[in-house]
């Protein structure tokens, strides 16, 4: 078993034993984020580059950090400040950056496929990082860990997932890989919002957010986007509060210990409450932690790394 | 007219009796695409009236109905004329089709009484949807009165702006979507129009169960509606997108499976019409891009018999088929040809039902390559295709009469 020189371009290309590999080896980078010095050798002389062809703070970061914790060198290409303003094209773009000698692309574009048309024009490793609505692997990994973490296992947990999912690459890929490792997972939003045939998931669909919540182990808020209201999917972001947010009243349908969390950033007020995202539910900021420890062990397996020295 | 010994022919309804062995060589009318973008003028790095003639004859077809989207429109009769002119010099008849609205923009009537005078077969603003209802009762009265058809594009300019059919696949895919209605309620504008006007409305590229639901109805009320269907959109689905191959992108979007099995019933039923190729020329550059920003549309003419032969494999008959590219178009618009009954028909295609050949850079003549069998090996192949009387594609030992 092994996902050395394994694309990453979501999560159902890799089986549950991958996964769980990919976990153990965060768990151990997540120690080495403890030390003083938070950095490993592990993968020096490689380079990473991220290609970014939508903006992106967070995710962006995330990655560059877990590939100089682990020594790699890191370029990064954003369209913003590229040739694409000059209308040169993915394909010119992406074999220019090529000739230069990446080891592994972390891209993250509007369109969806596209970190498999990147794969056409080059052999380095391609880690997808949000492609369009279609998929965000490394988020529903992290996120997954997250629970692995807190409860021990996936299997049986309830995982409810409330908001914009048909906007939502977050809730694909986690709806795919929380199925896999067994748990059971709730989509939860206005009709307007919840894609044609999501059931085919093998999720629950549910618009009544108290429902929802019952018995939930997590609850998942998402980014509601205000531009989605000029498309006529919600009326107001007040009216979407009151229907959808996520308040304490609505947490205390959910299990005992129950978890929030939300891959950020957060509207608040809007799909969840101060009281929700700032309180000891919150998983918040660990997600944070969780996604660079996460994404040094996918960076550094599918790299070719196998056992690691962590003395 | 050329019968290689132990040939049968197809004569636009039906193989010749005597000889039912369909492994034999075939010999077919020329066959009649109603639907296609030759991009003359003003889009020649595409396609143009000659390169889409040739490519056409590669295809076993002699009739071609030239789509006005060019650059500029085909909305005068001036444009008409020159069209008329450049296509006397292409190896296969091209008849044109004339937009209903000034530069397709969906405003004011084109003149279309003058280019009916300088010969088009009918109107179309083929590839927008006529939003103005009023506007469009009007086209359909001045074409009417005319004697010539509106081929209407049918997609709600609201619901459109997607880039596959809605549905689990879309979702699957992450790819923004186009739900089947778009075309359904624009299809039942333009069947209400129809009834209104008394006027023949043809309705372009069906793919939905809805839409053909909606004509088969309309057609037992007596209303003055026929269709056609892309010969595409009977082999792909929406779930053939998972590679996000732009050569498969096209509008309307393939249908799911469910949709799929009504355009054969519609077929068998005879509520779909005729068969079209919507050959849709883009160069390499403008479709090796992202799959939401790619164009719409698939080359067609040189893929279309053995596409036919597919789709016979699912089930339909190949007299059926063949006969919604050959006898049906041409009684559908009035145009010769489509028949070997006769004398001397001039236009026909020699073609080997069981040769394989394969879809390259090399094989095809059309100046584009979007076609989803680039690099395939299909069934059936053209030998020698003849228009007017005179042979415009095969090999050297296919005698001129």
């Amino acid at each position: 078993m092994s996902i050395a020189g394994k694309d990453i371009f979501d999560v159902d290309l890799l089986t549950p034993e991958e996964i769980k590999q990919i976990f153990e080896m965060a768990k151990e980078f997540k120690e080495v984020l403890k030390r003083p010095i938070k950095k490993v050798p592990a993968l020096r002389g490689k380079t990473v580059c991220t290609l970014f062809f939508e903006p992106s703070t967070r995710t962006r970061m995330s990655f560059e950090v877990a590939a100089k914790r682990l020594n790699a060198d890191v370029v990064n290409f954003s369209a913003s400040t590229s040739s694409l303003k000059k209308g040169e094209s993915f394909k010119d773009t992406v074999k220019t950056l090529d000739a230069m000698g990446v080891d592994l692309y972390v891209i993250r574009h509007s369109e969806p496929g596209s970190p498999m048309m990147l794969k056409r024009y080059t052999d380095a490793v391609v880690i997808n990082a949000g492609d369009g609505i279609r998929a965000h692997p490394t988020q529903a990994i992290l996120d997954g860990y997250t629970m692995w973490e807190r409860f021990g296992t996936l299997k049986g947990l309830n995982v409810t997932i409330v908001g914009d999912i048909l906007h939502s690459r977050v809730a694909r890929s986690n709806a795919k890989l929380l199925k896999m490792m067994g748990a059971n997972v709730t989509f939860c939003g206005p009709k307007t919002m919840i894609p044609l045939g999501a059931e085919n998931y093998g999720v629950r669909i549910s618009h009544d957010v108290r429902k929802a919540v019952k018995d939930a182990d997590v609850v998942m808020g998402l980014r509601m986007q205000l531009e989605r209201q000029s498309g006529g999917f919600f009326s107001s972001l007040d009216e979407y509060n009151e229907f959808y947010g996520i308040t304490p009243e609505i947490m205390r349908f959910a299990s005992i210990g129950a978890i929030f969390m939300h891959p950020g950033p957060i509207n608040r007020g809007v799909e969840v409450i101060t009281e929700v995202a700032d309180s000891k539910i919150s998983q918040v900021e660990d997600q944070v932690t969780n996604g660079v420890a996460v994404r040094m062990a996918i960076l550094y397996l599918t790299l070719g790394g196998e056992n690691y020295d962590n003395t | 007219m050329i019968i290689p010994e132990g040939a049968i022919v197809f004569d636009g309804e039906k193989f010749s009796e005597q000889n039912t062995d369909l492994n034999a060589l075939w010999v077919l009318p020329g066959l009649i695409d109603t639907h296609a973008h030759l991009r003359d003028p003003g889009q020649l790095w595409r396609e143009d009236i000659f390169s889409g003639a040739r490519s056409a004859a590669h295809g076993g077809i002699t009739t071609v109905f030239a789509m006005p989207n060019t650059t500029p429109a085909i909305d005068t009769e001036q444009a008409v004329l020159y069209l008329t002119e450049r296509a006397k010099k292409a190896c296969i008849d091209v008849k044109i089709i004339g937009a209903i609205t000034k530069g397709r923009e969906g405003k004011e009537l084109a003149e279309m009484g003058k280019m009916a005078r300088a010969g088009v077969v009918g109107f179309s603003d083929d590839g927008t949807f006529l939003k103005d209802s009023s506007l469009a009762r009007h086209a359909m009265e001045y074409a009417s009165e005319l004697g010539l058809p509106i081929i209407s594009h049918c997609e709600d300019p609201y619901l459109k702006g997607g880039h596959m059919r809605e549905g689990w696949y879309s979702t699957l895919y992450g790819v923004y979507a186009i739900p089947s209605v778009t075309e359904s309620i624009a299809v039942s504008r333009e069947i209400e129009l129809s009834y209104l006007t008394k006027a023949h409305v043809h309705i372009a590229h069906v793919s939905t169960e809805r839409s053909v639901k909606l004509i088969r109805q309309a057609k037992a009320d007596g209303i003055d509606v026929t269709c056609d269907v892309c010969v595409h959109h009977l082999l792909f689905q929406d779930e053939d997108l998972w590679d996000y191959d732009t050569s498969k992108k096209i509008n309307p979007p393939f249908p799911t499976s469910k949709e799929q099995e009504e355009l054969y019933r519609g077929l068998e039923d005879d509520t779909i019409d005729a068969i079209i190729t919507d050959h849709a020329p883009y160069a390499i550059h403008e479709k090796e891009v992202e799959f939401q920003s790619a164009p719409f549309g698939i080359i067609g003419f040189e893929t279309l018999l053995s596409e036919l032969l597919m789709v016979s494999k699912r089930g339909l008959s190949i007299e059926l088929l063949l006969s919604k590219v050959t006898s049906v178009p041409a009684k559908l618009y009035g145009i010769e040809g489509g028949t070997l009954k006769g004398n001397n028909p001039t236009d026909f295609t020699i073609f080997d039902p069981n040769a394989e050949w394969i879809v390259s850079d090399k094989s095809l003549i059309s100046k584009s390559r979007n076609t989803p069998f680039l690099g395939k090996s299909l069934r059936g192949k053209v030998l020698a295709t003849f228009s007017n009387g005179k042979k415009v594609y095969g090999d050297p030992k296919w005698n001129v009469m």
